[in-house]
């Protein structure tokens, strides 16, 4: 047990955050990040205060509870297939771990366990975000949410066992899927789009909800959201043994639950232990070749250009961010204005909407150019080839950043023509968000190639390099910044006796000047740095 | 052919130099060894000879070009092969030697019997469809020099270029550079094992702490296991 213990150890100590070397400029960049991080947090715990306080008054405590667990379900048996694909069938530390005096039943315990502990944290969290702000606005007992914590942490076993056997079609899948890399692309924006196209659906029936608490829905109504739960077999049973009133059954309940919960959570185990050998041995699969028809020359900058598409392509943390999220971008950007510009409309009037589309778009350009904060430090060791070959550095990282620049102006333009065609906006509103969005997405590019080249994270992955937190915080301040000006000012654009008159010609330069300033500002401090090292 | 004047290195933050004034001048037709402990400056000198770093003292000529003023023309005339053979590993092996050859401008014919040749001697044929990152150490080791040289650059710089590859590879790389050298062109590498550079090198400097200690003909009878010995140590 001792050398589980160990390991265990072991992979927590290498999978949790280094406080890395910050000092000036990082530290700023990481405080700023983390006060947007936990912006975004309270706001997300404000929605969640709102939307469970219907639950609360029509009485749909049960629904509320059942519809939160089984969703808590869904997310753990996803994350969970991932960490098993991750820690067992494509696991890169094998080798590392098969050299060790260990048997290897105990590697994979220890292995077990964190992911299970893993779990345990994540119900923790997702309590706080999802059961948490019900307590607050409900008169229920706290002994009643502890019974609830205690049962979701007891039930973990079930989504592990489930991931296990999830994890085998999963794996050839991926297997499949690797080999066929635009099947996989078209495969990730055909299940987003779905899933933002009911996400955005369910949001808008949960406003609905909000809006009409007040008494506006009938008893047939209420029956029918009662019954939608039926469908979640475990977890009316997960609310038949946290609403026993008395503790002794509830206790018994518990007990029995633990016992079958073991006995799974042994199941899956020896599941791994038999399955896990095999499919490692058939992750490769076949070795796909890439052929060259035949050899041919190009301009240096066609080569860079064709180096690039080809490694965006057969990278897949690069596609999903450079190919799928500027392919969902247009689907995004309407179905995220078509909600927030219904419920602001409905609360303070029409005048939002340009608001709203210029903050939806500021804020998915920032979604589908985060890349480019580890544009140069992605390339790891081999960007030393960029600084030897015969072109000029500048113009070498010139070329690799304006590709994505052209196709995220490309998807941008799409989501704003659509919006402007279904009469979200008018003409001369889609051009002016379109010069605003166009000179963003230069300033916010530039800045985090600039910070890239200055202090490049080589060992560091996207989301977690301090540069792309920064960068994302300044960028997401100025989005908001720049979306709340557009929501707030245009009710000003009328002369009322007595009241401000704010003219919307007015605001519409502010804009652009704001976003002409970060893109000269940002373009200028980099330059200025080229120059000075003479790359 | 390579004139090193006066080079001073320094990163930022630290308060020593990692290079400190070194000067050295090679020829055409040489081969050139730069021999010394790790950390004792090898690689930074060649990252700044090949413009990867920005240096903060000195003059790089590079056949008649000066690094800082034509640096274009000045890489044309480079190759450098790090220790790391980091290359494009999304790449096909062929893929990357073609893009290596676009940015050097090679011709077709010429980067087409080129690819022939190194394929054939350092046993890459079968392989030069593959991703790189499904690679051997060695396989990318040699990659990493085919793509580098497809040029037939008049320098060429190799930081420990044997490391890691089998017996027949590096038999046929050694008469590779003894070859190229004879061609009339400049070979300067790096390494720690003396065998290699005694077998090698024509001339040998040794580096310690950032400084040139000494530079030796190897042509005449010399002692470089006691040279380097008593250099480093005492």
């Amino acid at each position: 047990m001792k050398e589980v213990i160990t390991i265990l150890k072991l992979q927590i100590k290498r999978s949790s955050l280094r406080w890395p070397d910050i000092k000036g400029k990082k530290l700023i960049g990481l405080l700023l990040s983390v006060f947007l991080l936990l912006g975004v947090f309270a706001g997300f715990f404000i929605i969640m205060l709102r939307v469970s306080t219907p639950f609360y008054k029509l009485d749909l405590e049960k629904t509320y509870i059942t519809f939160v667990i089984a969703l808590l379900f869904i997310i753990s048996l996803i994350y969970q297939t991932l960490e098993i694909l991750k820690h067992f069938h494509y696991d890169k530390e094998h080798d590392l771990y098969a050299k060790l005096p260990v048997p290897d039943w105990k590697i994979k315990m220890a292995k077990s366990l964190y992911i299970i502990g893993k779990q345990l944290v994540l119900v923790v969290i997702y309590f706080g975000f999802f059961v948490f702000p019900f307590f607050i606005v409900s008169s229920y007992e706290p002994i009643y949410y502890i019974k609830l914590l205690i049962t979701a942490l007891i039930f973990t076993p079930i989504p592990f066992l489930g991931a296990v056997i999830l994890s085998i079609p999963t794996f050839f899948v991926i297997n499949i899927l690797k080999r066929h890399v635009t099947i996989a692309l078209g495969a990730v924006v055909a299940t987003l789009g779905v899933f933002y196209y009911f996400y955005t659906n369910f949001i808008e029936v949960v406003i609905h909800l909000i809006n009409n608490s007040g008494g506006f829905i009938n008893e047939e109504q209420l029956t029918r959201i009662k019954e939608s739960t039926n469908i979640f077999l475990v977890s009316n049973q997960f609310y038949t043994i946290i609403s026993q009133n008395n503790f002794g059954t509830f206790l018994l309940y518990l007990l029995v639950a633990v016992l079958i919960f073991a006995a799974l959570a042994v199941i899956a185990y020896f599941l791994l232990l038999i399955l896990s050998p095999k499919l490692r041995q058939m992750r490769s699969g076949k070795q796909k070749l890439y052929r060259v028809k035949k050899v041919n020359k190009y301009h240096p900058v066609i080569a860079i250009i064709k180096k690039e598409l080809k490694t965006i392509m057969r990278n897949s943390d690069y596609a999903f961010q450079v190919i799928v999220i500027n392919a969902l971008m247009p689907l995004f950007m309407i179905m995220t204005v078509r909600v927030t510009a219904k419920l602001g409309a409905e609360s303070v009037g029409i005048l939002i909407v340009p608001g709203v589309a210029l903050l939806t778009t500021l804020i998915f350009i920032l979604l589908s150019s985060n890349f480019q904060s580890n544009l140069i430090s992605s390339e790891h060791e081999a960007h030393y080839i960029g600084l030897i070959v015969p072109i000029k550095y500048r113009h070498y990282l010139f070329i690799r950043i304006i590709m994505p620049i052209v196709l995220n102006t490309i998807m941008m333009t799409v989501g704003l023509v659509i919006l402007t065609v279904t009469k979200y906006l008018t003409i001369g509103q889609f051009f002016l968000i379109l010069g605003i969005s166009f000179f963003f997405l230069l300033g916010y590019s530039l800045i985090s190639i600039y910070k890239d080249y200055k202090n490049p994270e080589y060992k560091q992955g996207v989301g977690k390099s301090v540069n792309f937190l920064s960068n994302i915080a300044l960028g997401l301040g100025l989005a908001i910044l720049m979306g709340t000006m557009l929501s707030i000012l245009p009710f000003f654009n009328v002369k009322r006796p007595g009241g401000y008159y704010f003219p919307i010609e007015i605001t519409y330069t502010i804009l652009m000047a704001m976003s002409i300033i970060y893109f000269l500002t940002t373009g200028f401090v980099f330059y200025r740095q080229l120059r000075r090292d003479r790359v | 052919m390579l004139i090193i004047k006066n080079l001073t290195k320094r990163y930022y933050g630290s308060d020593v130099d990692a290079v400190k004034d070194i000067s050295l001048q090679l020829e055409k037709g040489e081969i050139f060894g730069l021999l010394g402990l790790n950390g004792s400056g090898k690689t930074t000198t060649f990252k700044s000879i090949t413009g990867i770093h920005p240096f903060n003292q000195g003059e790089i000529i590079v056949n008649g070009y000066n690094l800082l003023d034509n640096p274009i023309e000045a890489k044309m005339q480079l190759a450098y092969i790090p220790d790391n053979h980091a290359t494009f590993e999304e790449l096909s092996g062929l893929e990357y030697i073609n893009f290596m050859a676009d940015m050097y401008k090679v011709s077709l014919k010429d980067r087409m019997e080129r690819i022939a040749h190194f394929a054939d001697f350092l046993a890459m044929e079968e392989h030069l469809n593959k991703q790189i990152k499904t690679y051997s150490h060695g396989m990318k080791q040699k990659i990493a020099i085919m793509g580098g040289i497809i040029h037939y650059p008049n320098i060429w710089i190799l930081d420990e270029p044997l490391v890691g590859l089998d017996p027949i590879s590096m038999y046929e790389i050694k008469k590779f550079l003894i070859e190229y050298a004879k061609s009339g062109k400049t070979v300067i590498f790096s390494s720690h094992i003396l065998g290699i550079v005694e077998e090698l090198c024509d001339r040998v400097a040794i580096i310690d702490k950032g400084e040139i200690k000494g530079i030796y003909d190897m042509n005449q009878e010399v002692d470089l296991n006691q040279i380097f010995r008593d250099l480093v140590t005492g």
